[in-house]
């Protein structure tokens, strides 16, 4: 019986939850379990009940049919539900990475400061500091990756019309920012300047921040 | 057994005309159908409980709770007056149908 209330559901699924709609999933619902509990004094084997049950029932899209419902909007299919689950399940997954990220980088800089205070071992310290940060870092890059995996994937389900062409200052941040890091790392390992060296991070943003508002300025006009 | 498409302009006037010899509910409609054809007709469920639902709509038929033995609630049907008006012309318009079909379609002929 089960087999059946599983089906109907799944048929009555895609349709809309109108008062009477519902009335006609349940209506099906208990005529069903008459026919079936009929079957089954017949002397059939609920195998065979179910079997009977589900041949006589029709789909879903007759069902449609019947009702003349014509699809408003392109109801996603199956196998395009099951990506949706899956991209609201990466999506909570993806906030918890992102924020557990920017705590490990917190640590970083707290663990860095402690191991400073302790050890006075430039070697340590930076171990300390670094050891969070790249694990910060991968985990930013690995769901980065696939989010913008899921993102795409979604765009091209809903053909939603991606923006013309990456705008200037996109392209300029993806590149402004890991050349940063690379020159704040050469500066600090090369010539031990972490001190003044940090003030790159802050100038880049400014510079993004700067050519994003001239981009939007543009647009606008 | 016979293909839903060439029942399809049926499928209400089987309803009804079972209705019209006492109120009844969706199992007991399908299980006569299947009964008194021998199974050379079955209809389908998603067929059978759109009709009541457009059938209701028409104001050819209203439903109501009825319980039944083990006092479960059921959805009872019962033709109402404008559903019989139409049943009468539906079988008027059976009767033309069949002597036009007749014209054409004969056993035998081929």
């Amino acid at each position: 019986m089960n087999t059946i209330r599983n089906y109907i559901n799944a048929m009555f699924s895609s349709l809309p939850k109108t008062p009477e709609i519902l009335r006609l999933q349940a209506e099906m619902m208990e005529n069903m379990e008459d026919k079936y509990n009929d079957l089954i004094r017949e002397g059939k084997s609920e195998h065979e009940a179910v079997g009977i049950i589900l041949a006589d029932i029709g789909s879903a899209e007759n069902l449609k049919a019947e009702l003349g419902i014509t699809d408003t909007e392109p109801q996603p299919a199956e196998d395009h539900r099951a990506f949706l689950a899956q991209r609201a399940a990466f999506q909570r997954k993806f906030a918890i990475a992102i924020a557990s990220g920017v705590v490990l980088c917190i640590c970083a800089i707290i663990a860095g400061a402690v191991c400073d205070a302790f050890t006075h071992n430039d070697a340590y310290t930076c171990l300390a500091f670094f050891g969070p940060i790249a694990v910060a870092v991968a985990i930013f890059v690995y769901f980065g990756i696939r989010e913008d995996w899921y993102e795409n994937r979604y765009k091209e389900i809903y053909h939603e019309i991606e923006p013309e062409s990456k705008s200037f200052s996109d392209a300029i941040a993806s590149i402004i920012f890991p050349l940063a890091v690379i020159i704040y790392l050469i500066l600090g390992f090369m010539f031990g300047m972490w001190h003044p060296g940090w003030i790159i991070f802050p100038i880049c943003g400014l510079i993004v921040a700067a050519v994003e508002a001239y981009d939007k300025f543009k647009t606008q006009q | 057994m016979l293909s839903s498409d060439v029942m399809r302009g049926y499928n209400d006037s089987i309803i009804l005309s079972l209705l019209a010899e006492g109120d009844s509910y969706g199992y007991e409609i399908s299980r006569n159908i299947q009964e008194r054809t021998g199974n050379a007709y079955s209809m389908r469920e998603t067929t059978l409980y759109s009709a009541f639902n457009r059938l209701e709509r028409l104001g050819y038929v209203s439903s109501y709770q009825g319980t039944e033995t083990f006092g479960r609630k059921r959805t009872y049907y019962t033709i109402t007056p404008v559903g019989r008006a139409f049943l009468r012309e539906k079988c008027e318009e059976w009767t033309l149908l069949q002597q036009v079909i007749n014209q054409f379609l004969k056993e035998g002929d081929l």
